[in-house]
């Protein structure tokens, strides 16, 4: 049969930043997928071998449009290794609010565009609305909404004092309430388990074996979260991973349905257990940085590897970051053919491609 | 972190490949007269680093055909970094995240590039 090749993308409905697939199709079968990057490249790497330690949490946080918190965060934990920094374990327990705050924002932005990919712009408009009211208690403790500027090396610029800390949980209940109302509109809705249940279908093997990362690994029955790894207090918080087995764009969904209220879960332990103390370690501005570190962390699309290297100054030889899309991408390449090519925008938002982590 | 012989890079993927581990991704440092490359997996959660190096007129044996997803980050290298990798599919020959009209391989040191800045006070 003669073989047709579509673009899909960089400007299409379902994708917030610009990404090509070309679609080889045989009729309405796709049989193989090329993928076209580089319009968001910045060239962040480089960049930040011209900045100081400290300025490049700056930089990290703008690697990703709406993960800045969890960048900034493994980025300083490779910092505080080489420079043996303790953190002080308030510090850490702040870091986990923000950062699962952050997550559930995430999560929450999806599934408002997730809905709108159904055409569901009702149910869009809700998630977006709870979503605000998640960056408003962002706002609330750290002066920012989705770049928070609050973790430096050795610490958190703000506190969370206890009026706060009351209206956090006291926000986040109501938030739990709304959420509940909206989550099983999307989960039961005939039109999307119709278009999600069996579509994109990613075995426990094929995800493995493609580097699946976050939910997408998850979601075809792989227990891999990096919050197992044993980084900020998730141990004595009583985090376990949310898991879903069926490996289709729907246990996608389900995964990051279940985490926004897993997330909520743990920002209240945190608030609930935080312990008093120092927030930030102090770290001299003019250290040098010397030797390797590796530094992993669960960001709301997966896991997110740093790996620092210094050469005896303040300014560092070479930041690698692999962000959780980019290991997503070997696995999209999979699911795709043997799909209709009228699935293909719902298996690509599935995997919450993130484009300019993806760059850098 | 593990330091292996370029000529049994191949082997070390493979092993890591047999006992079921994740490819998490590879980092390239130019040090300068050569590049070294580490290769990260995951096994059971732990992080295993594997690094060798190779001159800068030298090309690596790629690891796509092991773990395919390799081809990725294998592509992002050659980009940035002007490393040719033997027998790489499919190979976007340095264009994968430069476009035609770019300077190429911008993080490459040598003579010519600034290697990193200088910060006052």
């Amino acid at each position: 049969m003669a073989r047709t090749v579509v673009p899909f993308g960089p400007q299409h409905p379902v994708l917030p930043e610009p990404l090509q697939l070309q679609l080889v199709l045989e009729d309405e079968k796709v049989v193989d997928a090329i993928p076209t990057l580089g319009y968001v490249h910045r060239g962040l790497e480089k960049g930040a071998e011209f900045n100081d330690f400290n300025q490049n949490v700056f930089l990290v946080e703008r690697v990703c449009g709406i993960c800045s918190i969890i960048h900034a965060w493994t980025y300083s934990s490779c910092i505080e290794q080489l420079l043996n920094v303790e953190v002080p374990p308030r510090a850490q327990y702040l870091r986990v609010v923000f950062a699962e705050l952050s997550r559930m924002h995430s999560h929450l932005l999806w599934l408002g565009l997730y809905a709108d990919a159904f055409g569901l712009e009702s149910l869009f408009m809700q998630f977006w609305r709870i979503r605000e009211r998640v960056l408003d208690l962002e706002e609330m403790g750290s002066g920012n909404r989705i770049i928070l500027s609050n973790c430096i090396v050795g610490g958190m610029r703000r506190d969370i004092d206890d009026d706060l800390r009351k209206e956090i949980l006291k926000q986040l209940e109501e938030v739990r309430k709304e959420y509940l109302q909206v989550m099983p509109a999307i989960l039961n809705d005939y039109t999307v388990n119709h278009r999600t249940r069996g579509v994109g279908v990613l075995s426990k093997e094929d995800a493995y074996d493609q580097g699946a990362v976050g939910p997408v690994l998850r979601a075809s029955g792989i227990a891999s979260d990096a919050r197992l790894l044993g980084y900020g207090p998730y141990k004595e918080l009583g985090f376990e991973p949310v898991v879903e087995k069926d490996g289709d764009c729907y246990a996608r969904g389900v995964v990051r349905a279940r985490e926004v209220l897993q997330s909520m879960e743990i920002i209240k332990n945190a608030l609930e257990k935080m312990p008093e103390g120092e927030i930030a370690a102090k770290v001299k501005a003019t250290a040098k940085v010397d030797g390797e570190a590796f530094a992993r962390q669960e960001q709301p699309r997966g896991e997110v590897l740093y790996y620092v290297r210094g050469k005896n100054d303040k300014i560092l030889d070479r930041i690698r970051i692999r962000t959780p899309t980019f290991a997503n991408i070997p696995p999209l390449l999979k699911m795709l053919p043997g799909c209709d090519l009228a699935d293909v925008p719902v298996i690509v938002l599935a995997i919450d491609p993130c484009i300019s982590c993806t760059e850098r | 972190m593990k330091e292996v012989n370029k000529a049994d890079i191949l082997s070390e993927i493979q092993a890591m490949k047999d006992a079921q581990a994740r490819f998490v991704t590879m980092t390239c440092c130019d040090t300068g007269d050569a590049f070294e490359l580490i290769y990260s997996f995951d096994k059971e959660l732990e992080l295993i680093n594997v690094r060798t190096s190779f001159g800068k007129d030298e090309s690596a044996p790629s690891a796509s055909g092991i773990y395919s997803c390799a081809f990725l980050i294998e592509n992002e290298i050659k980009d940035q970094f002007g490393l040719d990798f033997d027998n790489l599919a499919p190979d976007f020959k340095g264009l994968l995240l430069l476009s035609q009209d770019a300077p190429p391989t911008p993080m490459r040191r040598n003579n010519n590039q600034e290697e990193g800045g200088k910060v006052d006070g």
